[in-house]
């Protein structure tokens, strides 16, 4: 985990929970621990997999994230555990872009 | 909101030690995530009046039916056991811990692992663990109907072929595949499948399976290898059949009808208002339908008393005893029937429409920052609308919390809202504060209600943050939640089976406690000792201390002898004022208001005894699941003092409040 850290100091890179309503980006590392990381893991939020941020709550936290194929609600304070970069998702955006926009 | 979860947790583990099964039925376990309509299948298959929600981990129950099938020309008889809905089997977590045990202690002839076909990516993880335990497996591909809508096709052959294990698609919900799937049970039963693959797979899979005392990173490797295994097995066999056309098999996309109506239900400016409107509308709908059947059930047990007396007489009853059984037992069985049940069989279907169809997730989401703030778990919402249905089962529904201290809280906070057996007190209250003796204005009471579900809601969060800043002291544990598309609910399914099950619930309910209360009562008021009855000497000993709260004797007595259940405390209430122990005959609502206005009863009173149907003591039950459940009597006594002290401050202060203005 913390060797990745290291190498994605990089353009694009940021905390999940500061993705833009709407916006897709792949994670590339997984910050939490114990419980939480159990939890995120088993339902899809590991390295290399895509996250779409599709909804957002009124009172602006938590919101929901697609992951393989299902929505799942997060608190920001945990989604602020998983780094995510959209640094390769100009090429990646025509391919999601429309699901993306059915959400939004 | 199940009472089925009654059963739930550790009842459950006992319960399948000794699973029923005197006829020695093959076992067939049905194992799948929440969502994926893993209770319908198994209410399809075994008729079984079993509720299904569409919460995630709501079933934490083992139900059991019987199914039965055919296979080839016999008709067989299989005993179908419902597991939790989990996402895998790591022994880590509660559901997922007894999902485990069952399929490895019990062994099942076979398991069905129900996947949703609209979205194979995160059901299909589950069966892969399951096929590791067991290589006779059957994957039902539930929810085609909803995969098709979003235009996604799936290759079940295909699938099949890699797996070695039958995959069926099913349509649970409108019956469609289900002789199929049970036909694939025979098959695999019988070892007619592809058992060399299934075999094979069983090998490969067995990577998957999350370890009990794993190192660290060795069940997230397994987790994580069991994901790409499934978007390995799926490529090529999903389809996008419409849209761009492309083999974006990763993208088990939702409809976009689901994202519509997120856009509204959990937008910035419209989810309150809609959440409130919904709340209220359901109160209308209970109140302006209860009306009617209440007075019809009403007339109808007056004939059946009348018909009671001359029974009694013809059989030579001495004249006490026949009083005792026909105004002191059967009228009060008989109000608490008339009064509770009809706004009861219209609340709860409408509440479970709402719960089907996928909305009570979106409030909960949208609630989630005030849960957050006051230090408590997301799960309590869950929790807390299954108070709504019944406060013990809110507390039995606790166990789904993982943090001590946030299930105590949890817990000691459920029966701040308001219960099955207080709903019906309140619409009546409420209904006479606003309308008197004249016609009730629905719309204003529904409005009423809604706020102070609303005030419930507020001071169980205010005092789970108290709890949580002084006794709970710690930090907030993380709230993971899924939100599953919108579904269509089965309205007729829904109204009969709830409709049902309610109304058997509370008849069995009233039975039990208004009947044998009723004759007890009936006995106080009328046993003289000294100057007045046994009922009169207790209101008067009470009536200082209620008058401090604008309460009088009578209504605190009435909440005192009501401990056993909420829903007798009315005709108490009525039994005492009308003297004599005899309750009025027909209490419709300008009589009662009559009665009411009678004995003192101002505005500032019924708001009053509104709040205090709020805001008291657990009913008996609930105090003693309490004690069950959080593993002492402290906690109980916590219990029952916590919404005592808080109903008292709140009195106290209304009651200032009230002297001051006139």
């Amino acid at each position: 985990m913390g060797k990745k850290r290291g190498e994605g100091e990089k353009a694009g890179e940021r905390r999940m929970s500061e993705l833009a309503l709407g916006a897709s980006a792949r994670i590339t590392a997984l910050e939490a621990t114990g419980e939480l990381r159990r939890r995120l893991v088993e339902l899809g939020f590991f390295e290399g997999e895509r996250a779409v941020k599709v909804l957002e709550s009124p009172l602006g936290d938590p919101s929901g994230y697609l992951v393989c194929g299902a929505v799942t609600a997060i608190r920001n304070a945990d989604a602020d555990k998983i780094i995510v970069s959209t640094a390769c998702e100009e090429t990646d955006a025509a391919e999601h872009g429309e699901e993306a926009q059915t959400w939004v | 909101m199940g009472l089925t979860s009654f059963s739930a947790g550790r009842g459950a583990m006992r319960e399948f030690e000794t699973l029923e099964n005197p006829e020695k039925l093959p076992v067939i376990a049905l194992a799948g995530k929440a969502n994926v309509g893993k209770s319908t299948v198994f209410n399809a298959l075994t008729g079984l009046k079993q509720h299904t929600g569409n919460w995630s981990g709501k079933t934490v129950s083992l139900a059991s039916g019987v199914c039965r099938a055919r296979e080839g020309e016999a008709e067989k008889k299989l005993l179908l056991v419902d597991l939790p809905g989990c996402r895998s089997l790591d022994p880590a977590s509660f559901e997922e811990g007894i999902a485990r045990d069952f399929l490895i202690k019990s062994a099942p002839e076979a398991v069905v692992a129900v996947v949703n076909a609209a979205s194979l990516e995160s059901s299909l993880p589950l069966a892969l663990q399951v096929l590791a335990l067991t290589p006779k497996v059957v994957i039902c591909l539930n929810l085609i109907d909803e995969a098709e809508r979003s235009g996604i096709s799936v290759d079940h052959a295909l699938l099949s072929a890699r797996l070695g294990v039958p995959v069926v698609p099913c349509s649970a919900r409108n019956g469609i595949g289900l002789s199929a799937l049970t036909e694939a049970v025979f098959q695999v039963m019988n070892g007619e499948n592809d058992t060399e693959t299934a075999q094979k797979t069983q090998v490969r899979c067995a990577a998957f399976l999350p370890r009990e005392n794993a190192e660290s990173g060795e069940n997230e490797a397994a987790a994580i290898a069991c994901q790409r295994e499934c978007s390995r097995l799926i490529w090529g066999a999903v389809r996008k059949t419409s849209g761009d056309g492309g083999e974006s098999s990763k993208k088990a996309g939702r409809g976009s009808l689901t994202a519509r109506l997120d856009r509204i239900a959990a937008g910035k400016w419209t989810a309150f208002p809609i959440m409130f409107l919904l709340l209220m509308l359901v109160f209308y709908i209970t109140i302006i339908g209860a009306n009617r059947p209440s007075e019809l059930l009403f007339s109808a047990f007056s004939w059946a008393e009348k018909l009671l007396i001359r029974m009694l007489d013809w059989l030579r009853v001495a004249p006490w005893l026949r009083d005792a059984l026909a105004f002191g037992m059967f009228r009060t069985l008989a109000w608490v029937v008339a009064v509770m049940l009809p706004p009861m069989a219209i609340f709860f279907p409408l509440f479970t429409l709402l719960e089907d169809l996928g909305y009570l997730p979106r409030a909960a989401f949208c609630l989630d920052r005030c849960f957050a703030r006051c230090g408590s778990c997301g799960k309590q919402a869950l929790t807390i609308s299954m108070g709504f249905g019944c406060n013990a089962a809110g507390v039995v529904g606790c166990r789904i919390i993982s943090s001590r201290r946030e299930r105590l809280a949890a817990m000691l906070t459920n029966s701040f809202v308001p219960c099955n057996g207080r709903f019906p007190l309140l619409i009546t209250l409420a209904s006479l504060l606003l309308a008197g003796g004249g016609a009730a204005s629905s719309l204003g009471s529904a409005a009423v209600l809604a706020a102070l579900i609303v005030l419930a809601v507020g001071v169980s969060l205010a005092v789970t943050k108290l709890l949580s800043k002084t006794l709970f002291r710690g930090e907030a544990s993380s709230f993971l939640m899924e939100l599953p598309p919108y579904r269509p609910p089965k309205i007729a399914q829904v109204l009969i089976r709830s409709m049902l099950d309610r109304t058997l619930h509370v008849l069995a309910r009233a039975a039990i406690v208004a009947a044998p209360a009723g004759l007890i009562l009936f006995a106080a008021a009328n046993i003289r000792l000294g100057g007045g009855t046994l009922l009169s000497e207790f209101r008067a000993l009470l009536d200082p201390f209620a008058r401090l709260f604008g309460l009088d004797g009578a209504i605190l007595a009435a909440f005192i002898l009501g401990f056993p259940a909420n829903e007798i405390v009315l005709p108490i209430l009525l039994m005492i004022y009308t003297g004599g122990g005899v309750l009025a005959e027909s209490a419709g609502g300008p009589e009662l208001f009559s009665i009411l206005t009678a004995n003192g009863w101002s505005a500032a009173t019924f708001l009053a005894v509104i709040l205090f149907t709020l805001f008291h003591w657990p009913c008996s039950t609930t105090c003693l699941t309490i004690k069950k459940e959080a593993g002492g009597v402290k906690w109980m006594l916590l219990g029952i003092a916590l919404p005592t002290v808080v109903g008292l401050v709140i009195l106290a202060a209304v009651n200032a409040a009230a002297r001051l203005i006139g």
